[in-house]
C-alpha cells in the first residue's frame, strides 16, 4: 500500500477515526490497534514475509530483556539497584546476546538482500579464472519491502540497551509497534528506540494544531511526490531505458533531472510519514533540511537522509574508531561508511562505487576545495559544486549497472538538444516540472532564512491563502498528479 | 457601588458577582486561529470534510460535463443509442455481432438494401464471444430480432480470454449497481475504485497530453445525431485496398497469419453453448459468419477452419464462410487494407460486395422468414437514398437523384426489375435491374446489347449499348451499370438483345 494511493487515503481515513474516537483513550489498547494496523499495512504488499518482521522484531525484543537480565544481575551482584547504577560494563553474556542480535538482523539482511548479490559476484570471479562458463541464474527471493530500514532500527535498539542509552522494553506490544510503525515502516526515517518507543508509553490527546499541520504535511509530502517527483520520473526513466538514443543533452538533463526526483521522491516519503505520524501523536526525526543548499559535502551529509547517516556515524563509524586514531584512519573510517551505505542502499557493484564516491568527496573534497564560503558568490558557487559532484555520483545509484552508469556519463554534452521532449514528457509537462522545482527551491530558500516565521505566518494569519491551498491541495493532486495505469508511482527507496 | 445597566437594561455590577460555574471552570485554552472550539475534533473533521467536498465536487463537475472523456469516435458513442432510438419506431430484423472485421467488412445499409430488411451492427474491436453473449443479451432484453449473426472473428480470437480477470467482468455486466462496484476492478481492469468510476480521475492526463480532447470536450462538438441518416453501427474504417503503391514499397504483403496456431478454448465453447441457448430462447435463428483475409495473407486456413467447424457444427446453425469460398472475394487485393500487417480488415471497396454476398446467404440459402420490407413506409424512411438503396430497390417516381425509365419491363424473355439514371456523383450512371430468374447465370456473364433512347445535346437520338453486369452480387436482380457520356441523357429502353448461350454439345454428339 503506497501513500500515494486511493488505498491508503481510505486506510488513513478508517484508521485515523477509529484511533481518534476508538481506541486514543487506553494505551494498550491504542497500541495494540497500532500494531494491528501497522501488520494489515504491511500484508498488503505481502502476507507471507509479514513473518520476517515479525520474527526480527521478536529476537530483538528478546535480546533486548537479556541484556538487560544481564544488567539486573550485575547490579545485584554489586549490591546495587540498576538505578543507582553509576557506571556500566556490559558484561560476556551481553556481549553474547547482542552479537546474536546483530547476526539475527544482519543475517536476514544478508539473505535476503545480498544472496544474489554475493554469489553474482563470486560466480563472476569465478568466471574470471575460466572456472565457470555459463551466467549465473539468480535465486528466486523476493526482498522484504523495507527490511533495511527495520533491521537497522531493531539493531540500534539492542545496541543501544547494550551501551546502557536506553532500557529494553518490558512490553512487546509497545516494541513490535515501534519496529512496525506503519508510517515509518518501509521508508523510515530510521527511528532510535531512544526517541519513539517512549512516545508508545504516552497517552493520545487530540491537538488541533499537531493534526492540521500533520495533515498539510502529508499534503505537501504528496504534491512533491505526485506532481514532481513522479512527473520527472517519467522523463528519467525514458532516457534511461534508451541510453542508445538518448543524446548528449537529454542525458545531462535525465541526470541532473533525477537529483532533484529522488530528492522529492525520498523527502515526500518523509514528510508524509512525519506528518501521518503526527496526526497520530508521534514525533518522528527530520530526514532532511534541503540538502540542496549545502556549501560543503560534510554540511550536504547533515541534511541528506540524517536518520541513516547518523545510524551509520553512531553505529559504524565510531566503533571504527572515528575521527580519533589519526588523519589517515579517519579518511579510510569515512570511506569504509560510505562503502558500506552504498550497500545498504542496493546489492549491487553500483551502490558500492556510488557510495564511495561519496565518501570520497566528503574525505578529500572538502578539504581539497576548502568548501567553507563566507560570502554569498562563495556560497553559491559551493552549492553548484557539492549539487553536481553529487548529480555526478547518482548516474552509478540510477543506472541499471555499471555499463548503464558509465554509458549515461559518457552520453553527457550537448548535443541532441531538438530530442529533449522524446522522452516522455511534452514541452508543456516538461517546462511545468521545472516551474515546480523552481518554485519548490524558492521555498525551501524562504524556509532556510525565516523558517518558522513562514509557517507560523502560514498556519496563523494568512487564512485566504491558506484555505485556498487547502482546497488546491487535493485538487492538484486529482488533476495534475502523474498516478493510474502504466505509471510506476513506488517510492524509489522502497526498493532498499 | 455604582450601578450601570448592559444593552438590555438590566442593571450590572460594577464588580459583578461570579456565579459558583464559572469559578469551576478554568478558561477555555486559547488556541490560535479559532482552534480553541469546544469541539477540536468534530471541527478539525468539518474542515477535512468541507475541503474533500470541495475537490470531490469539481471532480464530480467534470466528470458530468465529459470533459475528460477520451474520443471513444462516433460508433462507439451513439451505437446503443441509436439502436435504442430505431426499436422505438421500427423492428430491426437482424442482428450482427463481432470484432472489427465485422465492423469493417459489412455495412448494415447495403446489407438491408440488399435483403429489403432491417440490419443493425454491433461490433466492438476485440472482443471475443464473451462479449458477444452479454452483448446479444443486452439487444434482445430490449427487443425481439429475427436473425443474429455472429461473426467467427470473435471466437477463437488470439487475445481473447486471456485472463480470468475478463472473465468475471463479463459475468457482471448488465447487472445492479452494487454488483457493478463489487466488480468494478474487473469491469474496468484497475485496481483504483475512484479512477473506474470517474473519467476525471482515469483521464486527468489529458490537461497536459490531449488538451485538444477536453477543449472538444468542453466545446461540446460531435453531440447525436451528427447526421439526418440513422446510425446502425456500420463504418468504414479503411479506405483503401492493397495496391501497387504498397508493393512498390515493399517486397511482399508483410507478416503472414498462421491459422495452423489457432485454438478454442473453453470459454469458446461455453459462451457458444450460451448464445445458442439464447437464441433458442428468444426464437432467434442463429447464423455465422467468417469475413476473411487476403488469401495471400493467411496460411493454414484448414486447421483455423477445422477449430471453427468443431465448434460451429455442433449447433446445427447455417454458416457462410468468405474465407473458404475461393471464387473471388478472398482473392481480390483491393477489398483489404493497405498495410504490411497480419489480421487483415476488409477495406471500403470490399464492403458493398460482402454485404450483398451475406444478403442473398441470408435470403436464398437459408430459410430464415425474414420479411420483405421494401414497400413498406417506414423501412423505406430509413433506407431510401442510402448506400446500395437504387442498386436493389425501386426510386420513387418523383426521385430527383435517381430517375426512373422504366418499372417491370418485359422484353422478350427478360424482366427488366427497374431501369433508372442517376446524377448523383457516387451513384452517378444509368442502371439497368433484371429480375434474376429471367437469366440463367451464363447469360448474367455474357455482355447483353440494348437500345436506348435519349437526348443528346439537345437532339433525341437513339444509343445501342453493350452492357456488362457490374461486379455486384445479385441477390434478387443483376445490376448493369451503363456508362454515358456527359450530355447524353437516357429517357426509354426500347429494345434488348439477350446474350446467346450456345448449348454444351457432348463428345458423344448427344444433347
Amino acid at each position: 500500500m503506497l501513500f500515494n494511493t486511493f488505498s491508503f487515503a481510505l486506510f488513513l481515513l478508517v484508521t485515523y477515526t477509529l484511533y481518534v474516537l476508538v481506541f486514543s483513550k487506553n494505551i494498550k489498547a491504542r497500541n495494540i490497534f497500532l500494531l494491528c494496523a501497522s501488520y494489515f499495512f504491511y500484508s498488503c504488499w505481502n502476507f507471507k514475509l509479514l513473518f520476517v518482521i515479525v520474527a526480527v522484531s521478536a529476537a530483538d525484543y528478546f535480546m533486548g530483556r537479556k541484556i538487560e537480565q544481564t544488567k539486573t544481575a550485575a547490579a545485584t551482584a554489586d549490591n546495587q539497584s540498576p538505578a543507582e547504577a553509576t557506571t556500566y560494563t556490559p558484561t560476556k553474556e551481553a556481549k553474547k546476546y547482542l552479537w546474536i542480535a546483530i547476526l539475527v538482523n544482519l543475517g536476514v539482511l544478508a539473505y535476503f538482500k545480498y544472496t544474489n548479490f554475493f554469489l553474482e559476484s563470486i560466480w563472476d570471479l569465478l568466471g574470471l579464472f575460466g572456472i565457470v562458463h555459463s551466467p549465473y541464474s539468480a535465486l528466486n527471493i523476493i526482498l522484504p519491502i523495507g527490511i533495511s530500514f527495520y533491521c537497522f532500527q531493531g539493531l540500534s535498539y539492542v545496541i543501544d540497551v547494550y551501551k546502557d542509552k536506553i532500557k529494553a522494553s518490558n512490553n512487546p506490544v509497545t516494541f513490535f509497534t515501534f519496529i512496525a510503525f506503519f508510517p515509518q515502516l518501509v521508508a523510515g526515517p530510521i527511528e532510535r528506540a531512544g526517541n519513539l518507543l517512549p512516545q508508545f508509553e504516552k497517552a493520545f490527546s487530540f491537538d488541533y494544531e499537531e493534526a492540521r499541520r500533520g495533515f498539510f504535511s502529508i499534503g505537501a509530502g504528496l504534491i512533491k511526490k505526485m506532481l514532481i517527483a513522479d512527473r520527472i520520473a517519467v522523463y528519467v526513466d525514458g532516457v534511461f531505458g534508451n541510453l542508445g538514443e538518448a543524446g548528449g543533452y537529454p542525458s545531462l538533463v535525465a541526470l541532473v533531472l533525477f537529483a532533484f526526483q529522488l530528492y522529492l521522491d525520498f523527502s515526500a516519503y518523509s514528510q508524509i510519514a512525519i506528518g501521518t505520524a503526527r496526526i497520530f501523536g508521534f514525533k518522528l526525526s527530520e530526514n532532511f533540511r534541503m540538502p540542496y543548499l549545502s556549501v560543503s559535502f560534510k554540511d550536504f551529509w547533515s541534511r541528506w537522509h540524517i536518520t541513516l547517516t547518523n545510524w551509520f556515524r553512531d553505529y559504524l563509524y565510531f566503533t571504527l574508531g572515528g575521527n580519533r586514531k589519526g588523519k589517515y584512519r579517519t579518511y579510510i573510517n569515512v570511506l569504509i561508511v560510505f562503502a558500506v551505505s552504498g550497500l545498504w542502499h542496493g546489492a549491487s557493484w553500483n551502490f558500492f562505487i556510488w557510495g564511495l564516491l561519496n565518501g570520497i568527496y566528503l574525505a578529500i573534497f572538502d578539504k581539497v576545495f576548502h568548501l567553507d564560503p563566507k560570502k554569498v558568490y562563495e556560497k553559491i558557487a559551493c552549492c553548484l559544486v557539492v549539487f553536481f559532484g553529487w548529480t555526478f555520483s547518482l548516474a552509478f545509484f540510477r543506472g541499471a549497472n555499471l555499463h548503464d552508469a558509465l554509458q549515461v556519463l559518457g552520453n553527457i554534452g550537448f548535443s541532441n538538444a531538438d530530442t529533449l521532449y522524446n522522452f516522455g514528457l511534452n514541452s508543456m509537462e516538461f517546462k511545468f516540472a521545472i516551474y515546480l522545482i523552481a518554485g519548490l527551491m524558492l521555498i525551501e530558500l524562504l524556509l532556510k532564512n525565516y523558517g518558522e516565521k513562514v509557517s507560523d505566518f502560514f498556519f496563523n494569519k494568512f487564512f485566504i491563502f491558506r484555505w485556498a491551498v487547502y482546497i488546491a491541495i487535493p485538487i492538484a493532486l486529482i488533476y495534475l498528479g502523474i498516478y493510474g495505469e502504466g505509471n510506476d508511482n513506488t517510492f524509489i527507496y522502497f526498493q532498499f | 457601588m455604582k450601578q450601570r445597566k448592559d444593552n438590555k437594561g438590566f442593571q450590572r455590577s460594577a464588580n459583578p458577582v461570579i456565579s459558583q460555574r464559572s469559578q469551576k471552570t478554568p478558561d477555555k485554552e486559547v488556541r490560535p486561529n479559532g482552534s480553541g472550539s469546544k469541539h477540536p475534533k468534530r471541527l478539525f473533521a468539518s474542515k477535512i470534510l468541507f475541503i474533500l467536498l470541495v475537490a470531490f465536487g469539481t471532480v464530480y463537475y467534470t466528470d458530468s460535463k465529459n470533459y475528460f472523456e477520451p474520443n471513444v469516435g462516433f460508433h462507439e458513442k451513439f451505437t446503443m443509442p441509436s439502436f435504442q432510438k430505431l426499436i422505438t419506431t421500427d423492428s430491426v430484423d437482424v442482428c450482427l455481432f463481432g470484432n472489427s472485421h465485422l465492423g469493417n467488412g459489412i455495412n448494415a445499409h447495403y446489407l438491408s438494401n440488399a435483403l429489403g430488411a432491417t440490419c443493425f451492427t454491433f461490433f466492438q474491436a476485440g472482443c471475443d464471444l464473451q462479449d458477444v453473449y452479454y452483448l446479444m443479451y443486452d439487444v434482445l432484453r430490449q427487443t425481439h430480432i429475427k436473425v443474429a449473426v455472429v461473426e467467427t472473428y470473435s471466437m477463437t480470437n488470439a487475445f481473447s480470454f486471456e485472463s480470468e480477470k475478463k472473465n468475471k467482468a463479463a459475468t457482471f455486466k448488465f447487472k445492479t449497481t452494487p454488483t457493478k462496484i463489487i466488480a468494478t476492478p474487473f469491469l474496468f481492469d484497475v485496481d483504483e475504485y475512484w479512477a473506474a468510476w470517474s473519467s476525471t480521475v482515469r483521464n486527468h492526463e489529458f490537461i497536459f497530453k490531449d488538451t485538444a480532447q477536453i477543449n472538444k470536450n468542453i466545446a461540446g462538438i460531435e453531440k447525436y445525431p451528427p447526421a439526418k441518416r440513422i446510425y446502425l453501427g456500420d463504418t468504414g474504417l479503411n479506405e483503401r485496398g492493397i495496391g501497387d503503391s504498397l508493393m512498390a514499397v515493399y517486397d511482399s504483403l508483410g507478416p503472414i497469419m498462421d491459422g495452423e496456431l489457432v485454438k478454442n478454448d473453453k470459454y469458446d465453447v461455453e459462451y457458444l453453448e450460451k448464445i445458442t441457448k439464447l437464441c433458442k430462447e428468444h426464437n432467434v435463428k442463429l447464423v455465422f459468419l467468417s469475413i476473411p483475409e487476403y488469401h495471400r495473407n493467411l496460411k493454414g486456413y484448414g486447421h483455423w477452419r477445422k477449430v471453427l467447424s468443431d465448434l460451429i457444427t455442433p449447433t446445427g446453425c447455417p454458416w457462410i464462410d468468405f474465407q473458404a469460398q475461393y471464387d473471388t472475394l478472398a482473392f481480390r487485393k483491393e477489398f483489404f487494407q493497405n498495410e504490411r500487417r497480419v489480421n487483415q480488415h476488409v477495406v471500403y471497396a470490399g464492403v458493398p460486395h460482402f454485404s450483398a454476398r451475406l444478403a442473398s446467404f441470408l435470403r436464398d440459402s437459408v430459410d430464415l422468414g425474414l420479411p420483405n420490407r421494401t414497400n413498406e413506409e417506414g423501412w423505406k424512411k430509413i433506407f431510401y437514398g442510402t448506400e446500395g438503396y437504387y442498386f436493389y430497390n425501386t426510386p420513387n417516381a418523383n426521385d430527383t437523384t435517381a430517375h426512373t425509365l422504366c418499372d417491370s419491363l418485359k422484353i422478350g424473355p427478360v424482366v427488366i426489375q427497374n431501369a433508372y439514371w442517376c446524377k448523383e456523383n457516387n451513384n452517378k450512371g444509368f442502371y439497368i435491374k433484371i429480375e434474376k430468374n429471367s437469366l440463367t447465370r451464363e447469360q448474367a456473364n455474357k455482355p447483353m446489347e440494348i437500345l436506348v433512347e435519349g437526348d443528346f445535346q439537345g437532339r433525341a437520338i437513339r444509343a445501342l449499348f453493350n452492357i456488362l453486369p457490374t461486379d455486384m452480387f445479385p441477390v434478387r436482380n443483376y445490376l448493369y451499370k451503363v456508362s454515358v457520356v456527359n450530355d447524353f441523357t437516357p429517357k426509354a429502353i426500347i429494345g434488348l438483345k439477350p446474350p446467346v448461350v450456345e448449348a454444351k454439345v457432348s463428345k458423344e454428339g448427344g444433347n
